[in-house]
């Protein structure tokens, strides 16, 4: 009970998951403590976006377990995982287009029900992302790759959650916006003003590719 | 000329109003589910009758015809959800079969419809009888009935789809089913309301189109048609864009209809959606982005 180090946020036990009858990962295990960031580095084809699926529950498993906080969260639907706590910020953003920013930011809160929450959270969005906050009311498809980027990263910034998977958080933007992002994610180390003690971030930046 | 005008006006907020009611309903589940019901002019038949059959046999204030017709569509919808859509959402195929169940769904209502009632037309209760003159002109009180009745929805599910938690997931849905269940929107829980929605929709539509003319199992064919029609000139999925683009093509048929002659109401109005689709492909207001869907 009393080992010194703090249980695993997330305990990925021996799994093996793909495509049909297609095997991408093979008996994975990866252990996570809260407050820590672990990155997946790897060639294209290599799995780690499958992995990522995989914990949020859109890729199933043939074998092994995955614990988020000591429950296991294998087999739930997507939806469930997220409103367990796993962020997952897609590769490929998937913003939704036609919603403004802040639609979107929303959208990311969508499980929280308390209205002073959200705004709290909408105000950190905006404070680490100021230009999200100009564009509060502008489609997301206007915006430009770097900002659809802050806008997936702050929209998974909304929700309640323990665990941030970042899924290539520089692929196709300039070398000067991937600075920015990477700041960014070095600040999110740190804790947000509204989380409750113990629950840290744990933020598996994919491929840092620079 | 003012009379003739008018008379055009009063006729296209009419039909305009009942065409967007459904034509919205429709656009609902192409968008949010990628679904084309068929089953759309049946399940404004059931509308039709659940009316008729409410006040005359239960007894209840033809006013409560509409009410009854909602909740008797919403589990419509519930039902359709259940029986098929959700065994059959994202398996292979799906778009092609949920048109072939639907049209099935809406064969079976149809003759459900016939054994319960007969298929001798019966009159609508949810009317109004008399009318008012304006500036020379005739207008029933069914018209502005029907027209209260459409503005009164539309104002509500812009409202519902705009500035509620439950209508943002919708749309969030619509765009990106998968990035909505990573928010933590169950897609199920989201499908379901838009079927009963949808189902509800139809239901108040085809009340409305049988208190002008009058309830029987068919009573929904020709109005499905037209509301397709419309679905797709507007760009399917895009309400706001099905809304004008029903009161557009209400407009086109009812002037024809009045300057030239009646039959050639619907011919023209056909003309008119493909000389727009000619134009564009995707419909006015749609784009590639739905089409990609």
């Amino acid at each position: 009970m009393h080992s010194g180090l703090p249980a695993p946020l997330l305990d990925i036990t021996r799994v093996s998951a793909g495509y049909g009858s297609f095997t991408v990962l093979r008996d994975v295990s990866i252990s996570i403590r809260p407050g820590t960031v672990f990155g997946i580095i790897g060639p294209n084809g290599h799995g780690k976006t499958t992995l990522m699926n995989a914990i949020s529950g859109f890729v199933r498993l043939s074998k092994g377990s995955i614990r988020l906080g000591g429950q296991r969260i294998d087999g739930l639907p997507p939806h469930r995982i997220a409103a367990s706590g796993v962020a997952h910020i897609p590769q490929g953003d998937l913003v939704f287009p036609d919603l403004s920013v802040f639609e979107n930011l929303s959208m990311g809160a969508y499980l929280e029900r308390s209205a002073a929450r959200q705004r709290e959270r909408l105000d950190y969005v905006y404070s680490i992302f100021p230009k999200l906050g100009q564009r509060s009311n502008q489609c997301a498809s206007s915006l430009s790759g770097g900002e659809r980027r802050m806008l997936a990263i702050g929209r998974g910034l909304m929700g309640d959650s323990r665990l941030l998977l970042v899924d290539e958080p520089s692929l196709g933007l300039a070398p000067i916006i991937i600075e920015q992002i990477y700041e960014v994610l070095r600040v999110l180390k740190k804790k947000r003003p509204d989380d409750s003690g113990g629950g840290g971030k744990s933020c598996p930046p994919h491929r840092p590719g620079r | 000329m003012v009379g003739s005008i008018l008379q055009i006006l009063v006729s296209t907020l009419t039909l305009g109003g009942i065409y967007a009611i459904s034509a919205i309903g429709l656009a609902l589940l192409w968008g949010v589910m990628g679904m084309l019901n068929m089953a759309q002019g049946a399940l404004m038949a059931v509308g039709a009758y659940a009316s008729v059959y409410a006040v005359a046999q239960l007894g209840i204030p033809w006013m409560l015809g509409l009410p009854a017709a909602v909740i008797i569509g919403g589990i419509c919808g519930w039902l359709l959800f259940f029986a098929s859509v959700r065994w059959m959402l994202g398996s292979a195929g799906y778009e092609t079969n949920i048109i072939i169940v639907t049209v099935g769904f809406a064969i079976a209502v149809k003759s459900l419809l016939i054994i319960a009632f007969s298929g001798y037309p019966k009159r609508q209760p949810f009317t109004l009888e008399g009318g008012f003159q304006l500036a020379g002109t005739m207008v029933p009180y069914q018209t502005v009935l029907i027209v209260s009745v459409t503005l009164t929805l539309m104002l509500a599910l812009t409202a519902i789809l705009y500035k509620t938690r439950m209508g943002l997931a919708i749309r969030a849905t619509a765009q990106g089913r998968r990035a909505a269940a990573l928010m933590g929107v169950p897609a199920e829980r989201v499908f379901l309301q838009v079927m009963m929605i949808c189902g509800a929709l139809a239901a108040i539509s085809g009340v409305l189109v049988s208190s002008i003319a009058n309830v029987s199992p068919a009573l929904g064919d020709d109005a499905m048609l037209k509301v397709f029609i419309i679905c797709v000139v507007a760009g399917l999925g895009n309400i706001p864009g099905t809304i004008l683009v029903s009161f557009l093509l209400a407009l086109v048929e009812v002037t024809i209809q009045y300057a030239v002659a009646s039959k050639w109401g619907f011919p023209v109005m056909l003309c008119a959606a493909i000389l727009i689709l000619i134009w564009r492909p995707a419909g006015i207001f749609g784009n590639e982005r739905i089409a990609r869907n």
